[in-house]
Formats: C-alpha cells, structure tokens, sequence
C-alpha cells in the first residue's frame, strides 16, 4: 500500500512538475531535477520494500567516534 | 524574476519559530535534569557571539546569501565545496526535523501508522509553503508565533496547579561540567541551526539590520523555549523528564482543570506542526538555494520538489528507532561543528580580511 502510496506521488511530480519543465527546453535544470529524482525514488522504494539502505549516520558516527577518541 | 524580500518582523518571527521548531516538543538536552534551565541560560553567553558573528556575515555582504559569498570570498571551487557542505547540512536537517514529527506522531497516537505517509504529508504542506516563497514563509511565521506562544503560555497557566517547586531542587546539584556540556547541546540544537537563515539572508534588504534581527529572533526563541523548559521541570520532576521522549507532551495530558478541561495536549502537537513545517521550509529554502547555486540555475523554485523528496528519502533511513533518534543528540553535538561553527568562521574571517583590505566587498559592489 505504501509502496503504491510512493509510485502515485511519483507519478504526481513527474506528470505536473517535470513534464511542464522539459516543455520549457532547459537541459541542465531537468538533469539535476532528474538525477535527484531516481535518487530519492531508489531509495524510498528500497525502503517501502524493507530492503536495508545503509543511512548516512553510521558513517557520521564512525567519524565523530575518531574525533572523540583523539 | 521578482526578488523576494522580508521585513525585520518576518525575519525574527521565522527565526524564533525556526527554533521553537522541535525543540519545543523534544525538550532539548535534559541530561542536566532539573538545572536544564539553567542550561538553556548558560548557552545563551555562547549563542550571542556566534550569532553576531553570522549577522557579521549579512552586514559585510548585504542582499546576497551564504552560497553567492562563499563564491565572492573564496572563488569557485572553495566556494562550490562550501555549498556542497551547506546544502548537504540543510537536506540532513530537514530529514532530521521531518522523522521527528513521524516518530512523535506514532509513539503518542497512532503506533500502527507507517511514518512514510506522515512524513508526506508534512512534507505536501512544506514544499507548498516553501513554492510560495519566502515572503510567504515570513507571512506565515507572523502568524503562527502568537499561536506558539499563547499555547506554551495556557498549558504553563494551566499546570500551575500540578507545579511543584521542590522538582527545581536540589540546585546546581549537577556539577559545572554537565551544565556546561548540557548548554553547549542546547547551542547546537537548536540555536546555532540558525546558520540556515545566512541562505535567506539575500531577501533581507540592506537596511534592516542583521544584528538586530538575530538577536531579538535567538532572544525571542529561547524565551518560549525556557518557559516549556521550566514548566516540564516543575511538573512532571527531573527524572520523569529526563525519560520521557516529548516531555511537553506529557506534561500536557497531566492538565486538568475542573475535571472538564482535561486531554488538551493536542494542542502541544499543533505547535510541533506549526513550528516544524517553519523548520523544515527553512531548511528547505536552504537546500534548494544551494542545490541551484551548485549548478548555476536561475530558479531555485524548480529544484524544491527533489530537494524535498532527497530529504523525505533521507529520513526514512537515517534512524531505525526513536531510541537512536533520541540518543542521536550526542553525536549530533559533534558532527554540527563544522557547518555551525568552523564554516561560519572562515567566512566570516574571510569576509573581514577581504573588507579591511579595501577588496571588493558586498557594499561596495551595492554602490556600483
């Protein structure tokens, strides 16, 4: 259900926000908008299907655990 | 393209709601227990600096934000690094802010809801506000401090009944290393996240003065915060406080006025959403601008939609639990240094080396 929740709102943003953008012919805003747009797809979907994502704090963590010890 | 411009009204109301934000419902640092308070007020001594030192910032660089300085100081690879670190910073908040509104939602009501769906739907109201502009967003935090205030200060009046003054005691009894180490988390979260506002700093016109607006916005913000602080202390005691995930919550459902005013604490959860979607389009408006500057495109109102979704995506997996959401403060302490601290610096070094040598700064390229 969620996961279906997730493919609607994707396909919401691609219909009404991303498709008016390529109309409007510029390159590199519909690049970025794109490349940032499977990023964030790959990774909800990954999660709606609790598949593990590997989060950004493990390795902030690792990090801050060398500042600390030194 | 119309530029977007703010008053010195709307600018302090969105800072102050910006660091009511979730604060006001996650309590901040209570490892000092019933000496929090006097936490909160030793941070102060450490926040003002560091806030002058970003209003610094604006006042050496008037009209343009972080991102276009950061060009101008250190050119564009330096500058590119800095907004990459700037941007990475406010995606990361606003996912932070974002799984704090699921995680309270299902740990106080609804236990069996996914997050994922709260999260959109926070999410839906922000990026509207946030499409708005920042006119708006300041149009909005006008409105929505009264309401803030006025329900921090009714629940406050109303528990005046259940208040008991010995929770304040023993006093100072935490040693000075705890207070001070509780005031500096209280500096990191939520006061010095502040630094977000330097990439709306371009909507703030050159006569407002930047100093002023910190100041009365951190002032104004730590004062509703102290009162929600006290008020946990001397109703539900230190160490209730202390193990409880939304204090303010709980010390809300302990309201009970003639046996007919009684479960108001939605009210406490209409400031978490009020003040978090304040937060969230904040660090929004930061991440977009930065996302825009990164990549050199005019509008930064396309990219909002990504960015956006980039942070919905980041705080699905950023935590698997609210212990580890919670207990995430120490590390948060740490790992903020640099984009609250060490990156303001350097700017703000630089910005003054740069003015001082007669280079060209943000005034002079105004005159011309």
């Amino acid at each position: 259900m969620v996961t279906f929740l997730v493919i609607v709102l994707y396909l919401f943003v691609v219909l009404f926000d991303f498709l008016p953008m390529i109309k409007n012919g510029k390159k590199k805003e519909c690049w970025v908008y794109s490349v940032l747009l499977i990023i964030s797809f790959c990774v909800i979907i990954l999660f709606t299907l609790d598949i593990a994502v590997p989060s950004p704090m493990i390795f902030i963590k690792q990090v801050v655990g060398i500042f600390m010890k030194t | 393209m119309n530029k977007e411009v703010i008053s010195t009204r709307q600018a302090v109301c969105i800072l102050a709601a910006f660091i009511c934000g979730s604060s006001i419902v996650l309590g901040g640092c209570t490892d000092a227990e019933q000496d929090s308070w006097i936490s909160l007020l030793v941070s102060q001594v450490i926040v003002i600096p560091m806030v002058l030192i970003y209003a610094r910032i604006i006042k050496n660089y008037p009209e343009k934000n972080i991102y276009q300085i950061s060009e101008i100081l250190f050119g564009k690879i330096f500058g590119k690094i800095i907004t990459i670190l700037v941007t990475w910073y406010a995606i990361h908040l606003a996912a932070l802010v974002l799984r704090n509104f699921s995680e309270f939602v299902v740990v106080v009501s609804m236990p069996e809801t996914p997050q994922l769906p709260l999260m959109m739907i926070m999410l839906l109201v922000v990026v509207y506000l946030v499409k708005s502009g920042v006119g708006t967003l300041g149009k909005w935090s006008i409105i929505i401090i009264p309401i803030i205030c006025v329900v921090v200060v009714s629940t406050t009046l109303l528990l005046l009944n259940q208040v008991k003054v010995n929770n304040l005691a023993p006093f100072l009894d935490h040693g000075t290393k705890i207070i001070l180490t509780c005031a500096y988390k209280y500096f990191s979260f939520p006061f010095a996240e502040t630094v977000l506002f330097l990439s709306i700093a371009d909507c703030i016109k050159k006569e407002n003065g930047p100093s002023k607006i910190y100041v009365c916005g951190i002032l104004f913000g730590a004062l509703i915060l102290l009162l929600a602080v006290v008020r946990n202390i001397l109703v539900l005691g230190p160490e209730l406080m202390k193990s409880e995930y939304f204090p303010s919550y709980v010390a809300a459902r302990i309201i009970n006025v003639g046996d007919f005013l009684v479960r108001i604490e939605g009210s406490i959860t209409a400031n978490f959403i009020l003040a978090g979607v304040t937060k969230v389009a904040l660090c929004l408006f930061a991440a977009s601008k930065g996302m825009a500057s990164l990549f050199n495109i005019q509008d930064y109102k396309k990219l909002i939609i990504p960015v956006s979704l980039l942070s919905l995506a980041l705080g699905c997996i950023i935590f698997k639990s609210t212990m580890e959401m919670v207990n995430g403060l120490d590390i948060y302490a740490v790992y903020a240094i640099p984009f609250q601290i060490i990156i303001p610096l350097i700017i703000w070094i630089g910005s003054e080396i740069k003015t001082r040598t007669g280079g060209q700064s943000g005034n002079e390229n105004m005159a011309k």
